[in-house]
């Protein structure tokens, strides 16, 4: 009888454990999870990092400044960074993205040390742009 | 046993919460920008910038702004930014003052013009290319004349000698023209208007000799710029008068300044995680100016035109309602645009 009521009440501590357990699982994941505000760069979706990669090569273009790309480009915690730049450079350049855009992508990844032959054209003379886009009227 | 039973539920819940927000919590690999840590944010922010003043493409910019949250306080954000950046002064290198010159410039481009920010301008005072800018400058001009012309109060009297005679300095130089009356106007202190005039035959019109010098002259009739203001917002049960009636559809609708609806313009839907692109008039049926796009359930959007300066449309929630039959649909929205200021000057 006894036997009985011990193993009573270990099936309900098991059952409560478990139901606690699965509240505990849905509070945590349903209705209140952890909630990131202050995500990092290499956190984004693949196309804001895509994104992030041509502004470094656009601000890399306008600057000249191969140590702050690199700062830049270290946020995104990629393995390769010279490789990736050029990755985007070429794919860049076969879905038809400016000459623009390919040329500050090629010259980031050439000066960080990726060479590719697709790129050459565009390691070359500079392409006309607006050297100021602001227009002030006195 | 229900002290034990309200124990092992304790137990139960300290356990799942344990393994949900420390040992194996919701991970978010694929955010946006939005939820960048402000450091991050901030470097976005100037990679914007930067990448604008390199393309010279607006459009771009503000959809790349876009994804850091509404438009609308983002053109604020770029320009409090800039001002904060030229607020350290003189101990900027030429790599920060370039940063600057790119946020004010895109600052600028987004309409938030801000004095402090003219020296970082090309064209503003003080501007030094490849320098950083002068201690001193000129603020920025604003809508109003800083010297607006006195003008003059009193009408010709008919007693034909003066009683009293300007008193400003220097002393306007006078120069005969064949017309009847005589108005004194005061250019060096322009608050004093001279109350004396003369009538006499021929009368004089003095001819100030200095004339006030800002360095950038004021505009005197600002010119307001196109900009696409949300003229209607109004959300919709679908199904409640029409059973066919579309549900979840965002129906936005762009009117020029004559209030006519306008084709080909690029509209940008943005959402939690990601963004679209619409333009109107792809269904000339519905009208020139119409455009539509598809709501997802549960969903919130933001709406606005891109290309020129616009307001943005927000608290688009694709929520339930109840239709007249009484099942539930989601909501649909109305959206109206219409185009102000443009080309109108006075």
């Amino acid at each position: 009888m006894r036997g009985k009521r011990r193993w009573a009440v270990f099936w309900v501590a098991l059952v409560a454990v478990l139901a606690g357990t699965g509240l505990g699982l849905w509070y945590g994941w349903v209705v209140n999870p952890v909630e990131y505000k202050d995500t990092d760069v290499a956190h984004l979706y693949a196309v804001y990092r895509d994104e992030f990669i041509l502004m470094v090569g656009e601000a890399y273009a306008l600057d000249g400044n191969l140590d702050t790309a690199r700062a830049r480009l270290a946020l995104l915690s990629l393995p390769d960074p010279a490789n990736a730049v050029a990755d985007l450079a070429e794919a860049s350049l076969s879905r038809g993205a400016s000459q623009l855009d390919v040329q500050a992508l090629a010259r980031l990844a050439a000066a960080l040390g990726a060479q590719r032959e697709s790129l050459y054209p565009y390691l070359g003379a500079s392409l006309t742009a607006p050297s100021d886009a602001v227009d002030v009227q006195p | 046993l229900p002290p034990l039973l309200i124990g092992c539920l304790g137990v139960g819940v300290a356990l799942g919460l344990l393994i949900s927000w420390w040992l194996w919590p919701v991970e978010y690999t694929d955010v946006s920008p939005d939820t960048l840590r402000p450091a991050h944010r901030l470097e976005y922010i100037v990679l914007i910038a930067q990448a604008y003043k390199h393309d010279g493409d607006l459009r771009r910019a503000q959809i790349r702004l876009a994804a850091l949250g509404d438009l609308a306080s983002m053109g604020l954000e770029v320009a409090t930014l800039a001002e904060q950046q030229a607020a350290q002064g003189e101990s900027m290198s030429p790599v920060d003052v370039e940063r600057i010159r790119a946020l004010a410039a895109l600052a600028y481009a987004l309409g938030h013009r801000r004095s402090t920010l003219a020296a970082y301008l090309p064209g503003g005072p003080g501007y030094v290319p490849g320098a950083a800018p002068t201690a001193t400058w000129t603020p920025w001009p604003t809508a109003t004349p800083t010297f607006p012309p006195p003008t003059p109060t009193a009408s010709p009297t008919p007693s034909p000698t003066a009683t009293s005679q300007p008193t400003e300095t220097p002393t306007p130089a006078l120069t005969r023209e064949p017309t009847h009356t005589l108005v004194v106007r005061a250019s060096a202190t322009p608050s004093r208007v001279p109350s004396s005039t003369v009538t006499s035959t021929p009368t004089l019109t003095p001819r100030p000799t200095r004339t006030p010098r800002p360095t950038w002259t004021p505009t005197a009739t600002p010119r307001p710029e196109p900009r696409f203001e949300l003229a209607q917002l109004r959300r919709i049960c679908p199904g409640a008068s029409d059973p066919k009636e579309a549900s979840g559809q965002l129906r936005i609708t762009v009117l020029n300044a004559e209030g006519e609806q306008q084709p080909n313009v690029e509209l940008l839907v943005r959402w939690s995680d990601g963004e679209d692109r619409v333009f109107t008039g792809l269904k000339p049926e519905m009208g020139a100016g119409y455009a539509d796009f598809s709501l997802e359930r549960g969903q919130s959007y933001q709406v606005g035109v891109i290309g020129v300066e616009s307001d943005v449309a927000q608290g688009i929630v694709a929520d339930e309602c109840v239709d007249g039959a009484g099942g539930t649909q989601v909501v649909s929205w109305e959206i109206v645009f219409r185009l102000s200021g443009a080309g109108s000057s006075e």
